[in-house]
């Protein structure tokens, strides 16, 4: 932890983090209104110290909004990313571990997962299923699963070739504890990394997806669906889709430093293959 | 090799006869492992690796039995393939006159419970995220030898029998020093009571004072447990001081075998007379002729024809490059394989 934020990218990082932690966790407690208010006499209103940064065509005050938007943000990427690394650690460590037929199947759904572009497929998925949050997690944890697979993959080929490993299969051990036991204990630092790397695209995902209308519904604020109603009004009320576009930059930009430094910190190693949709 | 694949008996695991006629614990016969090189877009067999080529011997219960040779000869191939943690092309293991490859999965853990072995690189062979009491209690209950309060006694008696103080049951393995982590690799594999222990190289990686700490505690081990030990180093002069007999191995083949005294006061093939004259001598009066083998180890991808050594022999004759010589008793208990002695 110390070593994390040593590193000026990882302070910059871990601080954008626990701003949106701060921002999402208690919302309802800091946010000045409700914001779900609609108040007609202040629609429109620019930024005025009783409204930081301004209110929308409703009159909703859009900081609160952008507060509970962090929530919604947090909790979409977060949940997502933890289908995505246990989907995907669960067939990389059967694909590796068993290898031959199972390997051919899990990888080549893998390939077939990451050669159709994420946003492309994730269009598709809630087209099919319909739009709402709760679909959205899922589908973002059913695309991203296929690089966590391979990575985990990798590296149990190179971990069953360890003389720990062989050392518990001449005791007798079963595969299923060799796989849970002794296996993905030793990939823990990798799927910590690569879930943080992906942190980000999850955010950008779940944002591009509320503003084409497919993610969070109306009325709830999602910082997507917000730029996307704010839109109309861009010549008169720049601020609706701007407090929501730094938002998301300033909070992919956290994630993305803090996974950074976490993969320089816990594997060396690994450096370029970022987190994938 | 229609003789090697005879028909086995199959008996039952269960309550195996505690010990055969002739006390022989670990037979080996005829077993080969051939790694198949594969090149090209369609993986096509284009060779073989030779690791091990027809090697046969036996242990009897309580003794030692050395494998020396040289890097590469096959001798860690040949410990997986007898544990069974790679599987043989050929031959036949039998423990107690049980076959081991026609074993399946549950009789197979069963035995697996009565062989064990001790890796070289103890760094690699404990898992950096498992305390050493957690490594070990593992194999315990993965047998169920103990329960509850047991388990934690049986490792605490563990330690204290390789000499590793029981309050460090609970540190990583990254906190100890690599004699410490050979001790722990010991202790796991004394966890389940085995009869056979395979030591692979279990000394080499070490100091040299502490190589011999080792080598005495697997000496004390054997004496309190009655352990039977295949002890597989490169290091000759290790090997005689722990073994009882000694195989010598050369490219994937047995080319001698014989007690561990014969062989040190009379090798007979000519690559043992190599091996053994390059032990360093104590005494500087004794003016050893050191023989000097010219060239490299063949690859044993590439096995020469006739006899493998006959590229490096000092003695090879014509015979040698046309026909392999055959594993031969020439006295009692001391087989060799070399034309040189054929009459």
């Amino acid at each position: 932890m110390r070593r994390l934020i040593s590193k000026r990218n990882g302070m910059i990082g871990f601080f954008l983090v626990l701003l949106v932690l701060i921002a999402g966790i208690f919302a309802p407690y800091i946010a000045p209104y409700d914001p779900y208010d609609i108040d007609m006499d202040v629609a429109l209103s620019p930024p005025t110290f009783a409204h930081p940064l301004g209110t929308d065509f409703f009159g909703r005050d859009v900081l609160s909004r952008l507060l509970v938007g962090a929530r919604i943000s947090l909790q979409v990427s977060v949940l997502a990313r933890l289908i995505a690394v246990a989907l995907g650690a669960l067939l990389g460590l059967c694909a590796g571990y068993f290898g031959g037929r199972v390997d051919h199947i899990v990888m080549r759904l893998a390939d077939v997962t990451l050669a159709y572009p994420g946003l492309l497929l994730l269009i598709a998925v809630m087209a099919a299923v319909g739009p709402s949050l709760t679909s959205l997690i899922i589908a973002l944890g059913a695309v991203g699963w296929a690089g966590v697979a391979r990575l985990v993959r990798a590296q149990v080929l190179s971990l069953k070739e360890r003389e720990f490993v062989l050392a518990i299969r001449s005791i007798g051990g079963s595969p299923l504890n060799i796989m849970f036991r002794h296996l993905l204990p030793n990939c823990s630092s990798q799927l910590i990394v690569i879930f943080s790397m992906g942190l980000g695209m999850a955010v950008m995902a779940e944002s591009s997806m509320s503003f084409l209308g497919l993610g969070a519904q109306p009325p709830l604020p999602s910082w997507g669906s917000m730029i996307s109603s704010g839109l109309d009004y861009l010549r008169v009320a720049p601020w609706l889709s701007l407090a929501p576009g730094v938002a998301i930059t300033l909070e992919v930009l956290g994630f993305n430093l803090l996974g950074d430094a976490l993969r320089d910190v816990l594997d060396p190693k690994l450096s370029g293959s970022g987190g994938r949709l | 090799m229609s003789d090697h694949s005879r028909e086995h008996e199959r008996i039952q695991v269960v309550d195996p006869p505690h010990s055969s006629s002739d006390g022989t614990l670990l037979r080996v016969e005829g077993l080969k492992k051939y790694f198949s090189i594969r090149k090209g877009f369609f993986s096509r067999i284009v060779g073989h690796v030779k690791a091990v080529d027809g090697v046969s011997f036996e242990i009897r219960r309580g003794e030692t039995l050395g494998l020396v040779g040289e890097s590469g000869c096959g001798k860690t191939t040949l410990a997986r393939v007898i544990l069974r943690l790679i599987d043989a092309t050929e031959g036949e293991v039998s423990f107690e006159e049980i076959p081991v490859f026609s074993l399946n999965n549950r009789e197979l853990r069963k035995l697996r419970r009565r062989m064990q072995i001790i890796f070289q690189d103890p760094f690699g062979s404990l898992n950096p995220r498992l305390t050493v009491g957690s490594m070990i209690s593992e194999a315990i209950k993965i047998h169920k030898l103990a329960k509850g309060g047991g388990i934690r006694d049986r490792v605490v008696e563990l330690l204290d029998r390789v000499g590793i103080p029981a309050e460090h049951m609970n540190r990583y393995p990254h906190e100890f020093s690599g004699g410490q982590r050979q001790r722990i690799g010991i202790a796991r594999a004394l966890a389940v009571s085995p009869d056979l222990v395979i030591a692979d190289e279990p000394v080499s990686a070490l100091d040299v004072s502490i190589q011999a700490q080792i080598i005495n505690l697997l000496k004390d081990l054997q004496n309190d447990l009655g352990l039977t030990y295949l002890f597989i180093a490169h290091d000759l002069g290790v090997v005689e001081y722990i073994s009882d007999r000694v195989a010598v191995m050369y490219l994937g083949k047995i080319v001698e075998i014989t007690d561990s005294g014969r062989l040190y006061s009379g090798a007979m093939h000519p690559y043992s007379e190599a091996l053994l004259s390059a032990i360093p001598s104590l005494d500087p009066a004794k003016k050893s002729e050191r023989i000097i083998l010219q060239g490299d180890v063949p690859s044993p991808a590439q096995v020469p024809p006739g006899c493998p050594f006959h590229t490096r022999c000092p003695h090879a004759k014509p015979i040698c490059q046309q026909e392999e010589p055959v594993l031969k008793e020439i006295s009692r208990g001391h087989q060799v394989s070399c034309w040189l002695y054929e009459t």
